[in-house]
């Protein structure tokens, strides 16, 4: 790009001749750091300070409030560095956990709760009366989910597990528990066969609250994903006749192919899935509808009772909560199945509820309506970051008519005005 | 300008009003927005007045201030560009997010600072603000609650913010930290 293009599009911009085209070109340009000084040369340039007259006038109230502020600022300033704490004059609302804030603004929090209370909405005073018990938490605070998980050992020992951890954090009969990179291993350290049957076998569980992902190596290398809020129970050898797992929430597996072992999931509702070497999705949450096993790779069997299907990559085998009938979907988009697990929020005509339920996990928060029947019917589609705080997540999710306010730790949506 | 106290003060606001519209003139040119040119006209006589010990004659203060406000052009440009060019907010970055090794550090150090300046707002415009922004009321909610009339909010809640601008720059400034609010007003900060 030449400096004179640059120029001639500035020169554009400022004398407002620019087609859309040219200005998209032209704004592409300027947020890129290495033109910054160019810009700034032409801006000198065509702005012409020394000879150019005023050609727009402020609005002298404005100009005033804008005079007005410059001056008790710099006065404000050396009082509050002689006070860190500035005295508070009428605190109304809190936006920290400062104790000193809360009786007051739970008395306003009541009279808001009054208000809206006319106008029929009974979750307000519900809201009300727990702001008392709760501490504040500004929205600011709610940042999103990241990696973390509880592990339980055989003997009900829990240990914490953070993504910085690292080494050797126990041992299970053969088995030695590492921490490495975000990922808890099993690897066995016994002198004999490591594929023969160990009768030290125990059984340990690896968890997420809300908020937390975690990833796993079975010892049998199959490596497993957890999303927020779920769970996955195995031995830490695994027998020379099966390989099986029980899990709740949301998991992803990639299986070690072993056509000797089958690898067999068991999920909360009786639902088994069978599999040789594979990678396969399973969302089973309990707060939400459906129960939903998605193939990537490879071909699982699920078994329920009697009846049994099986699924080929791109299926998705669903089934309602407490029904055992399973439906198939065919060539579902794998992508969207598998986003949580690649750091990212993924929707495909995704209703606002199901959306919803994805932040509360993620977020760790409770998200609520005014009242049941006004969520809106929308459905949404696209893909952010899973690492961006709530405050912006829901900033974007206004300019699609989904308006929110978080109110002591609970999101609550709202219709738009109309 | 070796001035004190109101003397200062008088000098100030006369350079302040001989000036502000060609500043505003530039800045409205450029942004082709109302609000952001004045945004930068406080921003620019701010920074003005904060420095204004050390430019020492008339030429030295013509050319900072010409500086300072084509710089100041330039940033609301860029950021203006920022967001012109992010096509579908969800596809896109997020606003906000386009420093995330920063914006930890930036948040906390924000809030704090923010939280003083709040703090430091006369009586009504602090409650305006917080209702507004922390409540997330609307203007009519902020007005039947607080007795008075819609257009009364709007004008509290529009001095509020100029008023936290302000101050949480030249705090910013009182402690050296230009970079910082640079970027603050690159990334769009709700007051900023």
């Amino acid at each position: 790009m030449s400096e004179s293009k640059i120029k001639k599009l500035l020169e554009g911009y400022y004398n407002k001749t620019l087609t859309e085209k040219e200005r998209k070109e032209l704004f592409a340009l300027i947020s890129q750091p290495e033109y910054e000084q160019i810009c700034k040369d032409i801006i000198e340039h065509l702005t012409n300070w020394e000879n150019g007259s005023s050609t727009e006038t402020m609005s002298p109230i404005e100009a005033n409030h804008i005079l007005q502020s410059i001056l008790s600022a710099s006065k404000q300033n050396i009082q509050a560095t002689n006070k860190p704490y500035p005295n508070l004059k009428s605190p109304v609302v809190s936006i920290n956990r400062h104790p000193k804030y809360r009786k007051r603004s739970w008395l306003v929090a009541a009279a808001v709760a009054g208000l809206l209370l006319t106008a029929g909405t009974y979750f307000w005073m519900q809201n009300g009366i727990q702001q008392q018990k709760n501490d504040l938490i500004s929205i600011n605070d709610v940042q999103p989910g990241k990696d973390g998980a509880i592990l339980k050992l055989a003997n009900g020992e829990e240990i914490l597990l953070d993504s910085l951890g690292k080494g050797t954090i126990g041992r299970q009969g053969n088995a030695e528990i590492i921490l490495q990179q975000g990922m808890l291993a099993y690897e066995n350290t016994s002198n004999e066969n490591p594929d023969q049957y160990d009768a030290k076998a125990l059984i340990n569980t690896l968890s997420t609250p809300k908020g937390r992902q975690f990833r796993l190596m079975l010892p049998d290398g199959t490596v497993v994903w957890l999303n927020a809020a779920s769970s996955i129970t195995f031995p830490t050898n695994f027998s020379d006749k099966k390989r099986e797992v029980i899990i709740t929430g949301e998991v992803f597996f990639e299986v070690k192919p072993d056509s000797e072992k089958p690898f067999l999931v068991q999920m909360p509702n009786q639902t088994r899935v069978q599999v040789l070497g594979t990678s396969f999705n399973i969302n089973a949450y309990e707060d939400e509808p459906l129960l939903k096993t998605t193939l990537f790779s490879g071909r699982i069997e699920i078994l329920n009772g009697e009846s049994s299907v099986s699924l080929v990559p791109g299926n998705q085998a669903v089934q309602k909560s407490g029904d055992s009938a399973i439906q198939i979907l065919k060539n579902v988009n794998t992508e969207e199945v598998a986003a949580w697990k690649n750091g990212l929020f993924s929707m495909r005509n995704l209703d606002v509820r199901a959306l919803m339920r994805q932040i509360s996990r993620w977020y760790n928060i409770d998200v609520q309506t005014e009242s049941d029947a006004q969520f809106p019917e929308l459905r949404l589609t696209g893909t952010f970051s899973r690492d961006v705080p709530l405050a912006d997540l829901l900033g974007a999710l206004k300019a699609y008519g989904i308006y929110s306010k978080f109110t002591d730790g609970k999101l609550i949506l709202y219709p738009p005005e109309e | 300008m070796e001035l004190q106290g109101s003397e200062k003060e008088e000098q100030f606001a006369q350079i302040f009003h001989q000036y502000r519209d060609k500043v505003y003139s530039i800045a409205l040119r450029m942004t082709e927005s109302v609000e952001l040119a004045e945004d930068i006209v406080q921003d620019v006589f701010l920074q003005l007045w904060l420095h204004s010990d050390k430019l020492s004659d008339l030429t030295h203060f013509k050319a900072y201030l010409f500086t300072t406000t084509r710089n100041h052009v330039y940033n609301a440009l860029k950021k203006k560009a920022i967001r012109e060019s992010t096509p579908e907010i969800i596809t896109a970055p997020l606003s906000g997010n386009s420093f995330p090794a920063d914006d930890v550090l930036l948040n906390k150090e924000y809030s704090t600072i923010l939280n003083q300046a709040i703090a430091q707002l006369p009586e009504q415009q602090e409650k305006v603000y917080r209702l507004t922004q922390f409540e997330q009321l609307k203007r009519d909610e902020i007005a039947r609650i607080m007795n008075i009339s819609p257009e009364t909010v709007k004008q509290h809640l529009a001095q509020a913010r100029r008023n936290l601008r302000s101050f949480c720059i030249s705090q910013l400034a009182s402690e050296g930290k230009w970079g910082l609010i640079t970027l603050y007003i690159l990334l769009g900060k709700n007051i900023f």
